[in-house]
């Protein structure tokens, strides 16, 4: 499989900063030390020279006290024993840091040497007891070689401010130099990182949004126009899929408009033939409609009462299937006729219906209440035929109740406006509902309550053409309830 | 200069050892007539006499130059000697070993060399008589030889 370039660019990106974020601590603990070492070695050279260099003084301060008070007891053995503080001073002496200079030292210990035998000498000649002439000599003579070590330790063992100055400007270049380092460390690697990151951000976004165009292009219909999948990163994968999918679709697109055509042309072809096949049926029917009542007007009275009764019921018979076959035509005429949709007054229509339906009946004592205001957005005469059907049943079903009762009120729902259609008759069982809608299907008795069966079925696909949805509610013995909801494509206001 | 009584007493201590030797020949007085010490300089020296405090900033070497000009120079005798003793005591105020503690101290420290201590009242005479600038004692009964004593007040 293709390594995919993006991921391993953001992988790249990740390691860089973590190596980033990991290597500075590391730098920066190693340029402390670095600094530290700078420092330390300040300590190293110049606390010990000042410990040695305080130390020695003291010392030879000590060492003089020695011969005085050795001298001043008379004490020999007091002053055999200044060999050993000697010997303590130069072993201190050793003890000198590698900054003081090594010829500096030997000098210092020489003078030291020159000194303390002098010094031995006059004690010893002191403890004769007379200073001589000869004496104060050596005595001057010891005192210059006393100020010469003296000398030697404040130059070779005390602090130079010049050498001082140049350790803290070492410590300070190394310093420096960490920083220095630290910069060069993470500066670039900053940039780097940035870089990267920008770069594959804007890469990522420019694929993004040609991804994106591509796939509004795709939900617009355009299968021809693939989106554009350069590179080898997971986008361009992503693209190349999305072409695929594209293709599927317009393959798919293709073969459902291929059906759909094909079921037009089918449909078209049927309800042409149903429509020919109403026209043509309604001419014999009138005929035989015609000619019966001709026989009953003509000859009726040669007929003996049960061959009138025969015609009267040949004539029904004529009269039902004439009426089938209006409600076959109109059904047909709703699913061919072409739709101007506008706002209609459904309350005005609706009270259109219910006083044709009580003109029609006006032995039928039906209260029918209509909800002011109801409006909703469709073809008026199709609309006009759903209102017919679903009062017309109402009325003919509430016949039955206590006090029948017809309501229509306003159904809304966001993006759809349209009403419901409310008895208090038979009612129906649930279980039935989803054949309401069906041409021909009746769930009560045609002897009970006359009708086609074909009016639930006109009111569907009139609805249905509208792109709206009906259903219905009922319960055996407690009313249906029919509702109706239209689109909207213009807001309310 | 003005004479003090101290030093009319001495004169007149002076005069009657003068008749005395003219009565009885010229010889030594009892400890008790005669001076301790005399204090010497070179008979060039043009210092009258000094006051104890002054010879004793002499020979602690606290004054080291002559008021008139020259660096002095102090010479002690031997620290068993009498007239070293009375020499301390009397004008440095001080014992012979508490001097000599001093000197060891400024020996040793570097700050100065003490002034030779010399075996004998012919020897600091001797020293005096060659230098100048120099500055003894020596024991009353000692004959001065061309070494001058300069009265100390």
């Amino acid at each position: 499989m293709r390594q995919p370039t993006l991921r391993r660019r953001l992988q790249l990106i990740i390691a860089l900063a973590a190596a980033m974020l990991l290597a500075m601590p590391v730098v920066d603990v190693l340029s402390v030390r670095e600094v530290n070492g700078g420092v330390e070695a300040l300590e190293h050279e110049y606390v010990p020279l000042l410990r040695v260099g305080a130390d020695a003084q003291a010392r030879l301060v000590a060492l003089t006290r020695a011969f005085q008070e050795a001298v001043a007891a008379q004490d020999p053995e007091a002053l055999e024993a200044t060999a050993a503080q000697k010997a303590e001073l130069e072993a201190l002496l050793s003890e000198a840091p590698a900054l003081v200079d090594r010829a500096d030292l030997a000098l210092l210990r020489r003078h030291l040497d020159e000194w303390y035998a002098s010094a031995f000498g006059v004690s010893q000649e002191l403890f004769s007891g007379v200073v001589g002439e000869e004496l104060t000599v050596r005595i001057a003579d010891m005192q210059e070689k006393h100020r010469v070590v003296e000398r030697d330790l404040e130059r070779s063992l005390t602090l130079d401010p010049a050498r001082l100055a140049a350790g803290f400007e070492r410590a300070r270049r190394v310093g420096l130099y960490g920083l220095w380092a630290r910069m060069s460390i993470r500066v670039p690697l900053t940039i780097l990182v940035v870089a990267l990151a920008i770069a594959t951000a804007r890469r990522l976004v420019r694929s993004l949004d040609t991804l994106r165009d591509g796939f509004e292009r795709i939900g617009r219909g355009e299968f021809d126009r693939p989106v554009p999948a350069e590179g080898r990163d997971e986008l361009a994968d992503a693209a190349r899929h999305a072409n695929r999918m594209a293709g599927n679709l317009k393959a798919l697109d293709a073969e459902l408009r291929r059906g759909n055509a094909e079921l037009e042309r089918t449909n078209r072809e049927l309800e042409s033939f149903s429509y020919s096949v109403s026209h043509d049926l309604r001419a014999p029917l009138r005929s035989v409609d015609g000619f019966s009542q001709a026989v009953l007007e003509d000859y009726g009275d040669r007929l003996p009462e049960q061959g009138q009764d025969y015609l009267r019921r040949v004539r029904a018979g004529a009269q039902r299937m004439a009426a089938l076959v209006d409600d076959l035509l109109r059904l047909s005429r709703v699913g061919r006729a072409e739709l101007h949709r506008a706002q209609v007054d459904v309350s005005a229509l609706a009270r259109a219906v219910a006083e044709e339906l009580a003109r029609g009946s006006p032995e039928r004592p039906v209260e029918v209440e209509v909800e002011d205001g109801l409006v909703a957005e469709g073809d008026a005469p199709l609309l006009r035929v759903v209102l017919d059907n679903l009062i017309g049943n109402a009325w003919k079903f509430a016949g039955r109740g206590a006090r029948p009762r017809v309501e229509v009120a306003g159904l809304h729902e966001p993006g759809f406006a349209g009403f419901r259609v409310r008895d208090n008759g038979v009612g129906f069982d649930m279980a039935h509902a989803g054949r309401l809608f069906a041409p021909f299907q009746r769930l009560d008795s045609a002897r009970d309550f006359p009708g086609t069966g074909i009016g639930l079925a006109t009111v569907q696909r009139v609805v249905h053409r509208h792109g709206g949805r009906v259903w219905a509610q009922g319960e055996a013995g407690r009313g249906a309830e029919f509702s109706v909801l239209l689109p909207k494509t213009k807001d309310e206001g | 200069m003005d004479i003090e009584p101290g030093e009319r007493r001495r004169t007149r201590r002076a005069a009657l050892a003068l008749a005395f030797a003219l009565a009885f020949g010229w010889r030594h007085g009892s400890g008790e007539e005669m001076p301790a010490y005399h204090v010497v300089v070179h008979p060039e020296n043009p210092v009258a006499s000094l006051d104890r405090r002054a010879l004793a900033r002499i020979f602690l070497k606290n004054t080291t130059r002559w008021e008139h000009d020259g660096e002095i120079h102090p010479v002690d005798q031997s620290p068993q000697s009498e007239v070293r003793r009375r020499f301390d005591e009397e004008v440095l105020g001080r014992s012979v070993a508490a001097v000599r503690n001093a000197w060891q101290q400024a020996i040793f420290s570097g700050r100065d060399v003490p002034p030779p201590e010399l075996g004998s009242d012919a020897m600091v005479l001797d020293y005096v008589r060659r230098d100048p600038q120099a500055i003894g004692y020596v024991s009353g009964k000692a004959e001065l030889r061309g070494a001058r004593a300069i009265p100390v007040r």
